[in-house]
């Protein structure tokens, strides 16, 4: 997309051309002492046919290997036809050095140079101090020496900027530019310098808004891929976090980072990872979501097998227990892998309350998660099918309640949860003044009229609810996505079958779970295959100091946590015999 | 595809699947009639007559030639020809095994819980979901296998607990009415079911540590022979062996009568849950056996294809067997002679064909 | 393929629910009585929960409350031909499910039960954990219309009665498991319908009274006995708790009398061998409380409660001496004496044949001890 940036709502008509003719001669000249005939062909036709512009922009952007003019007006030219003489670069002409001075000069007097940008893209005020530092320099660079000595002095002596590379290629010069970089071209140099002036406003660290917690770190991840790093690296400050950058994405070249602790994790699963990565090819990747799909190990699945977080204690978490993380630059999700289905009842709070209250309320999210998943098809099955099972006061009740309901079991039991997945959906998308009405109208309509009218029986609004409620419970929004879509196929077996139906559909469930792996991690480990090594932190979580293994589903290096002997205990007190 | 592995507790898990989720329900009702008081020990001579020994022998073999599947122990073995005829015979029984589990499903499913849905209603679904978990392999299966084994353990305890006052003790005796003989009249039944296990030489052949997968086989046969002699004695101490003897599938009687309170009135719709679950185990299990050596037999690389073939001729045999009187009769007595004489000789015939092989081999190497 | 299993998959779902029974299509049976109206020919009646059976809810919207339960019979040759044609009137399907309470009528008992009752055993829905009991006094359907006291159910309240531990509670299976022997003598509880004592609703005149038994040979009732021996034989099977014991209470036997509530019981039979046959040792033990007492002797005295507790034995020894000797007498062994011969002496039990029980234990000779404590006086320690 072009990006066109003037104050008088669009450059005249002639200016343009002007403009166009002028990088045309330019152009031209650049691709003759190249000796590219068909590129020198085109450049001359570039000022009067849109066509041969685009033609040309093709070629150039193919071939990788143009190298940097050494004249500042063709570099300028060139980089007008990769960023489609846009507005939005700004290509600042500047002279280093002061010319005869009181300095004694490497080179002689003032030499032409200038700095490429996108303002959009850099921070003004690291720009500034640049710029500053290379208007005030003293002397000027030597040209004409060997290649690339000139630019390499300016950046050795010159730019106060923490990174700098050295460029040969025009291609290379480009892409740094759109990635936020500003390029240094200097007269009669053949090559450039690039530095990081990326920067912009972004959004502040604040508290993560889906992944709440009541006690434990309030921070969250941002879009932004270096204070993600900056919010791990803050967390476990050893040189063995590594961090390895990949890019992904033909056009996005969105920066991927896979994070972990080089001696704890095993190094064929990081290479694994970073295969997976590098094998994807697409035009795009906007959020960790998308790259998650890539590298999933079974694509045919409804239950998350990479977990995201956008919490970085969660992330330092699983990386000291042998996960690796992959951050997606513009993403605030955080991608924790080898997972297992047993991570979506964690919250990172488990592991910062008191672990009796964590075992109670782990318990309750298996035993919820259990009733979001079967409630409603149990209710059915049990009513329509096996009312042995139910004690005869309950079913008396039901049935009372039930009387003149005109829909069987099943059908009310689908309405109501369709019902509810309306009211939901309505409520998660909806601007939030309007939130008000979604509940009156969701408790209103669905809850009093529809049993005052008979439509629907009490018990069946109770059994939705609850299971609405319990799917809430838990932690991991995407579990919930799986429990929400499974509950319908399970309804339906079991208007069909009853419990045999339910059986049949748990046990497919079952081998289903069973046959998945998060890079090569059984996703429903520890319990298939049976670790009792591991048990500790499941439902249950044993206090820290019994913890002296990393789990061992995850395959590690090194599994050893904890030393022995941690449990608190009085220790001796000098000198006070004894008495308070 | 990475060669999936088991570990031998895994195996033991799977052994007990095979051989208990069928005798669960159908045989405590012939172990009252032709043991009486003394029924219940029935099935440790069934144990040791037949599943002991086999379990024995496969173990050896899987020793003397670890991470072998049949197919190729048998080529190995017996040559090219008679390897693929046995392969294709472990196919055959598989298969027909698939179609025997098919059908005490299907049999037991409407008379329990469902009682107006046809039969390939029942069956169909329960096909295809057996067919899937073959289709993830025996790894998938023997971990589901472990749930099995844990919720059965679960399911005793609270059948216990609860049924605990009206157990009669006294019921379980005398250990024989007439004469011990009646033992083994009783242990008669089980033993067919038992011999049934020679076919599982594929899965003792993907025991990571080969020298245990003796062990598991035995342990989970041994496990399995508890747990029916626990589940009969059961039922006998409560309801009395004539009482037992005239049900169909007492331990589902038994779980009818157990109330929790005045939350939970019976627990059978869970038992036959849980038996449901050790069905679609043995069911896929039996399918992948059958598919995989009917794989080797034909020569597959991949053998997933046959599944569905096998499942349809499975179904179809299962539709042929009359009812559930004939059932009974065929997997109570003809059954046995039959399954017993090649479940002892198969695994005889591998061993001794080994142990002349590796006699061959040896003597070339003494004179070097 | 993963199409095809989708397909089929939806197969089933699409041709229809075989076994699908909506609540609003059930007739919930909660009794089942039946009797024989005359030979060859069964009156089945059946309890069906109504509408106003949970008791509240939109029963009282309409200003009069409905029926807590219909009540419906009718008669043929077997039981699965009544229940079907009773279906015809019914505009629901029967179930079973919740059948608590199956009823005998007096004539039925009296003539043979025969196999009448197959077909409870034999349906898959029925729950055998429902009591038994056979009505006297009355016809069946009087018993299943009788409106009950403070339960919305007849048959709830029955139950619950029978639950209470104070009458006999037999349960569907116990009694078959029973019956399926030769050697165990079925019994069943009996419900009399009287004159109606307490408050009930308008117009009632029976109310329902757990009481006595009855046992059972060869279907067929041989012997009955009253609240008193059943008392005995709830003690002898191990449900002696609860029970009440009334002895006189003054020096010398008078009008006074002492209750004692029975905090334990515990009871033991021990067979022996006496010269090649069987002989029984039955020793009871119980913990006691005093209830009630009319008399004003100090209690607090040992040798006083002593006293009174010896007299309490002796009380409790000649029932069961007499109800062990009217069950020989009857040659009914509904205590499982013969089972423990059978489990512990089987070479014995083989001599002496399993068939011809009856006749050995009308001879066998029967040891009766019992051993009481008093464990306590209630609040108050010497009457006042």
């Amino acid at each position: 997309m072009r990006y066109r940036f003037s104050p008088g709502g669009g450059t005249p008509q002639g200016l343009r051309r002007h403009g166009v003719a002028r990088h045309s001669q330019q152009v031209a000249a650049y691709f003759r002492a190249l000796g590219l005939p068909r590129e020198f062909r085109l450049a001359c036709r570039m000022a009067v046919s849109a066509r041969a512009e685009a033609q040309l922009f093709e070629l150039v952007h193919l071939n990788q290997a143009l190298p940097v003019p050494i004249d500042l007006a063709q570099v300028e030219a060139l980089l007008h036809l990769y960023f489609g003489h846009c507005q939005d670069l700004t290509f600042r002409r500047i002279l280093l050095g002061r010319g005869p001075g009181p300095q004694p000069d490497p080179g002689s007097g003032p030499v032409p140079a200038a700095v490429a940008y996108l303002p959009t893209m850099a921070d003004e005020k690291l720009l500034e101090r640049i710029l500053h530092a290379l208007l005030n320099a003293g002397a000027a660079p030597p040209v004409g020496g060997a290649a690339g000595d000139a630019v390499r002095w300016v950046g050795e002596r010159q730019i106060p900027a923490p990174e700098t590379d050295e460029i040969a290629r025009i291609h290379e010069a480009a892409q740094g530019i759109a990635e936020g970089k500003a390029v240094l071209f200097i007269q009669g140099a053949p090559r450039a310098l690039g530095f990081d002036v990326a920067g912009g406003p972004q959004r502040a660290i604040s508290e993560s808004k889906t992944q709440r917690v009541v006690r434990g770190p309030r921070e969250g991840f941002v879009e932004s891929l270096n204070v993600n790093l900056t919010l791990i690296r803050r967390r476990i400050r050893d040189p063995r976090l590594r961090v390895d950058l990949l890019t992904v994405g033909e056009l996005t070249r969105t920066r991927v980072a896979v994070a972990y602790l080089a001696t704890i994790c095993k190094p064929s699963l990081v290479e694994e990872a970073k295969r997976r990565i590098r094998r994807v090819k697409v035009d795009g990747v906007l959020d960790s979501g998308q790259l998650m799909e890539f590298i999933e190990d079974t694509p045919w699945t409804i239950f998350p097998l990479i977990r995201a977080t956008e919490r970085p204690d969660a992330v330092a978490g699983g990386l000291l227990e042998g996960r690796f993380a992959v951050i997606v630059d513009g993403s605030p999700w955080v991608l924790l892998a080898p997972s297992t289905l047993i991570d979506l009842i964690h919250s990172p709070e488990d592991y910062f309350e008191r672990f009796p209250a964590v075992v109670l309320v782990r318990g309750l999210r298996v035993l919820f998660a259990l009733v979001a998943l079967f409630a409603p098809s149990l209710y059915v099955a049990l009513t329509t099918f096996h009312r042995e099972m139910i004690p005869t006061n309950l079913l008396l009740s039901i049935m009372a309640a039930r009387e003149g309901v005109p829909f069987p079991a099943v059908l009310e039991a689908l309405i109501m949860e369709l019902g509810f997945e309306i009211i939901r959906e309505a409520g998660v998308r909806m601007p939030s003044q309007l939130g008000q009405s979604v509940s009156i109208v969701g408790a209103l309509i669905l809850g009093e009229s529809a049993i005052q009218a008979g439509i629907v029986s009490a018990p069946m609004i109770i059994t939705v609810a609850v299971t609405a409620l319990a799917v809430l419970m838990l932690p991991d929004f995407s579990a919930t996505v799986a429990l929400r879509i499974l509950r319908f196929p399970l309804l339906l077996l079991a208007g069909t079958y009853g419990a045999y139906g339910l059986a049949l559909g748990g046990a497919a469930l079952l081998i289903h779970l069973l046959s998945l792996r998060s890079f090569g991690t059984p996703y429903l480990a520890p319990f298939g295959p049976l670790l009792p090594a591991d048990m500790g932190d499941t439902f249950l979580r044993i206090p820290h100091w019994l913890q002296r293994r990393r789990s061992a589903a995850v395959e590690q290096l090194d599994a050893h946590r904890a030393g022995q002997g941690l449990k608190p205990q009085p220790g001796p007190r000098p000198g006070r015999g004894g008495s308070p | 595809m990475r060669q999936a592995r088991i570990s031998h507790q895994q195996l033991a898990a799977l052994a007990f699947t095979l051989h208990f989720a069928a005798t669960e329900l159908v045989l405590p009702a012939n172990l009252a009639k032709t043991g009486q008081s003394g029924g219940w020990l029935a099935p440790l001579a069934s144990f040791l007559v037949a599943a002991l020994p086999i379990a024995l022998m496969l173990g050896l073999l899987a020793r003397r030639h670890p991470h072998q599947a049949l197919g190729e122990l048998a080529c190995h073995l017996l040559g090219p020809f008679f390897g693929r005829a046995l392969a294709l015979l472990v196919a055959l029984i598989s298969t027909a095994l698939t179609a025997l589990s098919l059908r005490d499903v299907a049999e037991v499913i409407p008379v329990a819980i469902l009682p107006a849905t046809p039969l390939l209603a029942l069956a169909v679904p329960f096909t295809v979901v057996a067919v899937y978990g073959a289709y993830c392999g025996a790894e998938v299966l023997a971990r589901l296998s472990v749930f099995f084994v844990l919720a059965n353990v679960v399911i005793f305890l609270l059948a216990l607990a609860t049924l605990s006052g009206l157990v009669h003790p006294l019921r379980l005796l005398p250990l024989y009415e007439h004469s011990p003989l009646q033992l083994f009249v009783a242990a008669w039944p089980p033993i067919g079911w038992y011999a049934e296990s020679w076919t599982f030489l594929a899965l003792a052949a993907l025991v990571d540590q080969a020298h245990r997968a003796g062990r598991g086989l035995a342990a989970g046969a041994a496990l399995a022979t508890l747990a029916l002699m626990l589940f009969t004695a059961l039922s006998l101490a409560v309801f009395g062996h004539q009482f037992v003897a005239d049900f169909n599938f007492p331990v589902y009687s038994l779980f009818q009568q157990i109330t929790i309170g005045e939350l939970v009135e019976r627990l059978d719709v869970i038992l036959i849950s849980i038996w449901l679950l050790g069905m679609i185990v043995k069911t896929a299990t039996h399918l992948w056996l059958a598919a995989n050596a009917a794989g080797f037999a034909l020569g597959m690389a991949n053998e997933r294809p046959l599944l569905p073939a096998l499942a349809a001729v499975a179904l179809i045999l299962m539709a042929l067997i009359p009812n559930l009187p004939w059932l009974f009769l065929f997997s109570t007595t003809l059954w046995t002679p039959f399954s017993l004489s090649l479940g002892l000789g198969i695994p005889a015939l591998l061993l001794a064909a080994s142990w002349l092989r590796g006699r061959q081999c040896r003597q070339p190497d003494m004179q070097a | 393929m993963r199409r095809a299993i989708a397909l089929l998959l939806l197969l089933p779902l699409l041709t229809g629910c075989w076994s699908r029974r909506e609540l609003n299509d059930t007739a919930l049976v909660i009794a089942l009585g039946i009797d024989l109206v005359e030979e060859g020919v069964y009156e089945v009646t059946l309890a069906v929960a109504g509408s106003g059976a949970a008791g509240g809810g939109k029963g009282q919207q309409g200003g009069e409350s409905l029926p807590s339960r219909i009540v419906v019979s009718g008669q043929g040759r077997s039981f699965a031909g009544v229940l079907r044609d009773i279906e015809l009137r019914l505009p629901r399907r029967i179930n079973l499910t919740h059948t608590l309470i199956v009823v005998v009528g007096e004539r039925l008992a009296e003539q043979g039960l025969g196999n009448t009752l197959d077909f409870i055993l034999r349906a898959p829905e029925f729950r055998l954990q429902g009591n038994i009991m056979m009505v006297r006094g009355g016809s069946v359907r009087t018993l299943l219309e009788t409106e009950p006291i403070m339960e919305s159910l007849q048959t709830k309240a029955l139950s619950e009665i029978a639950h209470a531990r104070v009458g006999l509670e037999m349960r569907l299976w116990e009694f078959f498991s029973a019956r399926a022997t030769t050697y165990r003598t079925p019994m069943l509880p009996v419900v009399d319908l009287i004159q109606n004592p307490d408050t009930g609703p308008e117009g009632q005149r029976y109310a329902a009274k757990l009481g006595g038994a009855v046992l059972l040979r060869n279907d067929r009732v041989i012997e009955y006995l009253d609240a008193r021996e059943v008392r005995a034989i709830k003690w002898l099977r191990g449900h002696g708790r609860e029970g009440v014991l009334t002895v006189p209470c003054g020096e010398e036997p008078g009008q006074e009398d002492v209750s004692f509530h029975i905090l334990q019981a515990g009871r033991r039979i021990r067979p022996t061998l006496q010269g090649g046959r069987p002989a029984f040792t039955v020793s009871l033990t119980g913990r006691l409380r005093v209830t009630e007492i009319q008399c004003t002797r100090p209690l607090m005295q040992h040798e006083v409660h002593e006293q009174l507790v010896r007299r309490a034995e002796e009380e409790l020894h000649n029932l069961i001496v007499r109800v062990i000797e009217k069950l020989q007498a009857a040659e009914a062994d509904p205590l499982s004496f013969g089972e423990q011969v059978r489990a512990l002496y089987p070479a014995v039990w083989r001599q002496l044949g399993e068939r011809r029980w009856g006749e050995t234990w009308r001879e066998t000779p029967v040891t009766v001890s019992v051993d009481l404590r008093l464990q306590t006086t209630g609040l108050m320690s010497n009457p006042l």
